[in-house]
């Protein structure tokens, strides 16, 4: 500011600003116009002014999101992500076909692998896949996670979300293997994430939004912008192609199927089928049926940016991503389990997945526990940044209140597992249970 | 995409977004302003730290406490949020020094495959970036929000700044930044 103050009958650099960006009133405006025209010194000013304001505006255009199709940062960061929970768990994680298919390198394999996998089925084949699941489920979790109760619990819910509808329930066809129908959207890539968008019509789709809380991807969703986004969901919809793919890559492939077939007792895991029947993580604690009126598209555009981050998952799928374990609060029956990106949750370790467990007490309160499991202090470029990221260590608890009552308690445990649970509940409940996380 | 009638069936979008809310205040509100601000909000954050996933997780985190505290004034409170998220992160020097490390890797893997006037796009970015480093806070998010169509009034409501402040600040900030972005040129021209 080199020109105000001493000449006050001048008009200022803010007033100029102001007339350009039209901020004026009418006689304001006049007035500064008319003091314009006959002062050459100002006339000068407004002439500089309107050049900065035409460069700092084509300066500031240079910073444009960059297009999604060269989505770089998104592109690079995800592949890292998958090899860093590699490194960071105990092994079992490098060998799950959750998070496999996001080592680098990897994609256009899979993606080719893909496609046909993935096809329409009917609604018998539905309930034979969740029954699969369901049975798996139950073995699985009998024999790693022992919590029987949650176990039939979760079972529960595996099959009776594909069945209330077919849009849900069609990435179940990826399990089964003999279906040739060709991939029944045109407009899909051809990846692994096609299977989801064997859906019917967008319009169809906003219905589903609005009645079932499931938002099963869009022509919108397909031409999203977000990179990771589509590889998570690639992540997991891709398990069955991984199958596939076990033969020319026997290596660690082979080693996956092993351990599923040790610890779930079949070696085809139809873990999709229920992964990716999800709902966006926003209508989580919704009434489901309650959304008509809603303005669809503002709805859609919500729940699709939601089903970009969190979907729901199968509690194996959960327990692999969490590299062998995971954290359940005792005694509670578990509503549903999600996953999504760290970094749509505060106060988690951005590259991390988080594993969230809803359960549902006995008023029908809702409860969520998020959970990830953090680097080794051995490891340490990894676990120094997921420490930023968490400010937290072992022994640390945080507790917030939102101001709608909303208690979150954080804390990590000695296995270096970071906690979050969130409840409508007084902060001394809250802390019960989480007394009861174990 | 804008939606027009607010609805009434709030009670469908309740959230649990973020791992945050989980009951709390009818939303339809949100998923409007989500549809209406989502993208300039995501724009400015991006304009901010440079970052295109950072800033749609912090886009997302604006809306999560949208949820969470249903804003009287939502554009300017919508705004105001984000930019404060920025602000607290920048005290986190720890983040900051991981998010250098990240544009430094996006150059340089450019670098190595993109054409001409790629390189001299991608300059320009950084460029302009830094100009936009040198400007105080105030100036920079007055420019902005600017950027994003925001009139004065609002300008002046998210920054708590006076309303006849806008003008001046406005000005003093895109002065700033053409100066300063010919003056790194220059020094760079020179330094060739």
């Amino acid at each position: 500011m080199s020109n105000d103050g001493s000449r006050m009958s001048h008009v200022d650099d803010g007033t100029l600003n102001a007339l350009l960006d039209g901020e004026l009133t009418a006689e304001e405006a006049a007035a500064v116009e008319a003091h314009i025209a006959a002062c050459p010194e100002c006339a000068k000013r407004l002439a500089e002014a309107k050049r900065f304001l035409a460069e700092a505006t084509d300066l500031l255009g240079a910073l444009e999101l960059p297009k999604p199709a060269v989505a770089e940062p998104s592109a690079r960061r995800v592949p890292k992500t998958a090899r860093e929970i590699a490194l960071d768990l105990d092994g079992a994680t490098q060998q799950s076909p959750a998070i496999r298919p996001n080592l680098a390198g990897e994609p256009p394999k899979r993606a080719s692998v893909g496609p046909p996998t993935r096809r329409r089925l009917d609604f018998t084949t539905l309930a034979w896949a969740a029954t699969v699941v369901l049975a798996i489920g139950v073995g699985y979790l009998a024999n790693e996670v022992r919590h029987t109760r949650q176990t039939i619990a979760l079972g529960e819910g595996a099959v009776g979300r594909p069945v209330q509808s077919p849009e849900q329930a069609s990435p179940a066809v990826a399990t089964q293997p003999a279906a040739p129908t060709p991939p029944p959207n045109a407009v899909a890539p051809p990846t692994s994430t096609g299977a989801r968008r064997g859906q019917p019509t967008r319009g169809a789709q906003a219905k589903s939004v609005l009645a079932a809380g499931g938002a099963p991807a869009t022509a919108a969703e397909l031409a999203h912008k977000e990179t990771p986004a589509l590889r998570d969901k690639q992540l997991a919809a891709a398990v069955p192609s991984d199958q596939a793919a076990a033969q020319p890559r026997p290596g660690r492939a082979a080693k996956t199927l092993e351990t599923v077939g040790g610890v779930g007792g079949a070696a085809e895991r139809p873990t999709t089928a229920v992964v990716a029947a999800e709902p966006p993580a926003v209508l989580m604690g919704a009434d489901r049926n309650a959304a008509a009126p809603i303005q669809r598209g503002a709805v859609a555009a919500f729940a699709e940016q939601r089903l970009t981050s969190f979907r729901r998952a199968a509690l194996e799928e959960a327990v692999a991503r969490l590299g062998g374990s995971l954290r359940l609060i005792d005694g509670m029956r578990i509503d549903h389990v999600e996953v999504g990106p760290g970094s749509r949750v505060s106060g988690a370790a951005r590259n991390l997945d988080v594993v969230r467990i809803v359960y549902v007490d006995d008023q029908g309160r809702r409860v969520v526990l998020d959970q990830q499991r953090l680097a080794q202090p051995a490891d340490s470029s990894a676990a120094e940044r997921q420490g930023a990221d968490v400010g937290m260590g072992y022994g640390d608890t945080l507790t917030t209140e939102a101001p709608d009552g909303q208690v979150r308690v954080r804390w990590v445990d000695r296995e270096r597992f970071w906690l979050s649970l969130t409840a409508s509940l007084a902060p001394d409940t809250a802390r019960a249970l989480v007394g009861r996380v174990r | 995409m804008a939606a027009g009638a607010p609805g009434g069936a709030g009670a469908g979008l309740q959230g649990a977004a973020g791992g945050v809310a989980i009951g709390g205040a009818p939303t339809t509100d949100v998923a409007e302003l989500y549809a209406l601000y989502h993208e300039s909000l995501v724009r400015l954050l991006y304009r901010r730290t440079g970052d295109r996933d950072h800033a749609e997780d912090l886009a997302q985190e604006v809306f999560v406490r949208a949820l969470e505290t249903p804003p009287a004034n939502p554009k300017p409170w919508l705004f105001a949020v984000a930019l404060n998220l920025v602000r607290d992160e920048g005290r986190r020097v720890t983040r900051e020094g991981r998010k250098l490390e990240l544009l430094k890797g996006e150059t340089a893997g450019l670098a190595v495959s993109a054409p001409d006037a790629e390189i001299e796009r991608q300059e320009k970015v950084e460029e302009v970036r830094a100009a936009l480093a040198a400007l105080s806070e105030k100036d920079r998010e007055a420019l902005l929000l600017k950027a994003e169509g925001f009139r004065y009034d609002e300008i002046a409501v998210a920054l708590g700044l006076a309303a006849g402040a806008v003008g001046t600040t406005l000005a003093r900030a895109r002065r700033k930044l053409v100066e300063t972005f010919h003056e790194q040129r220059r020094v760079k021209d020179v330094a060739r």
